[in-house]
Parts: structure tokens; sequence; C-alpha cells
């Protein structure tokens, strides 16, 4: 039973890789699953990752009671509008829906961020270093799938 | 419950799934996984303190799974280019062996 599963899932495979080739072949080009490399994207996510991290130490240094959204408010905005501008590239982009999907993410947990503490009008030391982890992890992501472009 | 036994269970599932390419997908799932326990370790003591109310572990809980689908997604890419790389390189040296 397990090895006619074993058998079964090579053949699927042998098929799979089978039918690329012929493709390829008869397109007479390379195959291309994910979009090429874009060293502009590597660089702004970098750029717009330095500005989170940049805020969130800002924060951190001040006491609770200046933390305000007024304060804060501007630094938002800046932030949503580089992100906006890093998906509408990843948007223009071809085969790039993954990269695309996971600016998509980070862009909604930004707007939920800008919410909450406009909500509270203030963020707690824990948030912030939750926060600054966070942001680190999901740009991290990004350029690491970006860099698993390169030829 | 055991967090490192759940995680452990986590993974185990995960690598099941991905059957074949496994090996080559472990490492960052790992680290993926890894980085996401001490998040929700981070979460479950701030909860314990009373840093953060239900509500509010709730709602982390869930930009956790957000954040984990963006480390998830890395990896697809790299699967994706990783099988694109080999193909290319397969179908470049078929067509020098033909040319010859």
């Amino acid at each position: 039973m397990r090895r006619s599963n074993m058998v079964k899932s090579w053949l699927k495979v042998l098929v799979v890789i089978g039918s690329l080739l012929i493709l390829s072949m008869a397109s007479g080009c390379a195959l291309q699953m994910v979009s090429n490399f874009d060293r502009q994207t590597e660089q702004q996510i970098m750029d717009v990752a330095k500005k989170v991290d940049r805020f969130y130490v800002l924060l951190s240094e001040l006491p609770k009671e200046k933390r305000t959204f007024h304060f804060s408010q501007s630094t938002y905005l800046n932030i949503e509008v580089e992100l906006s501008a890093l998906l509408m590239r990843q948007k223009v982009r071809e085969l790039n829906e993954l990269t695309t999907k996971q600016v998509e993410i980070t862009q909604n947990l930004w707007l939920q961020d800008k919410q909450q503490h406009q909500q509270a009008n203030s963020i707690s030391d824990f948030l912030i270093k939750t926060r600054k982890q966070q942001y680190q992890r999901l740009f991290l992501a990004m350029i690491r799938g970006e860099q698993a472009k390169q030829q | 419950m055991n967090i490192n036994d759940l995680y452990k269970q986590m993974l185990d599932t995960a690598l099941n799934v991905v059957g074949d390419e496994a090996q080559q997908m472990s490492g960052p799932l790992q680290k993926a996984l890894n980085a996401q326990k001490t998040s929700i370790e981070a979460l479950a003591q701030a909860k314990l303190n009373g840093e953060i109310n239900e509500d509010e572990f709730t709602a982390e809980l869930e930009r956790e799974k957000a954040i984990l689908e963006v480390e998830l997604i890395t990896l697809e890419i790299i699967a994706k280019a990783t099988v694109q790389k080999a193909i290319n390189a397969a179908m470049s040296c078929l067509t020098s062996a033909l040319a010859r």
C-alpha cells in the first residue's frame, strides 16, 4: 500500500516535470514561475523597515504620557504612503502575487496599529517591543523572498 | 499544555504536508515557527502579568497568524524559485547537448 503510494507520488512528480520540460521546449524560452529579482523593491523594503524600527525606538524613549497619537500621526502617514508605493510596485510586476500578498498583509497590520494607537492615544512598552519584533520578522521575510528570486 | 511539544507537533504536521520538499523547507520553517513561539510565549506572559487583557490577547494571536502567513509565503517563493532554477538548468543542459 505504502509502496504503491510512493510510486504514485513519483509518477506525479515525473508527469509535472515532463509537462514543464515540454512546455519549456515548446516555448523556446526559460521557465518563469516567480518574478525576476528587483533591486529597487529590496531597497524599498529595507528603507521602510528602517523607518518603522526608528519609529518604535523613538516611541520607547518617550515617557508614556507623551506617546500620543498626535505625536505619531505624521510618521504613521509617511510609512503608510511608503507601504502603498511598495504595494503599487509589486502589483505591476508579473508573476508577483506572492510578494504582493506579503506587502498587503503588512500594510493592513500597519493600518490596524495606527487605528489602535489612535483609539488608546498611547502605546505600552510591551506593545512597542512586540511591534518592533513583529515588523522585523515581516520585513525580513519579504527581503528573503525577494532575494530568493536572484538567478 | 507544553508549548515546546505543541510547536514540535506543529512542525511535524507542517513537514508532513509539504512531503518530498520537507528536507529543503525544514530549516526556514523551523526558524519561522521558533520566532512565533517566542512571540506567543511573550504574549502569554504579558497576559499573566496583566499587561494585556483577554481581548487584546486574542487580537494579538490573530496578528501572529498573519505574520506567520507572510513568513510561509517566503518559503513558497523560495520553493518556486528553486524549481525554476532546477528546470532551467536541466533545460539548458538538454539544449546544449542537442546543439552538439
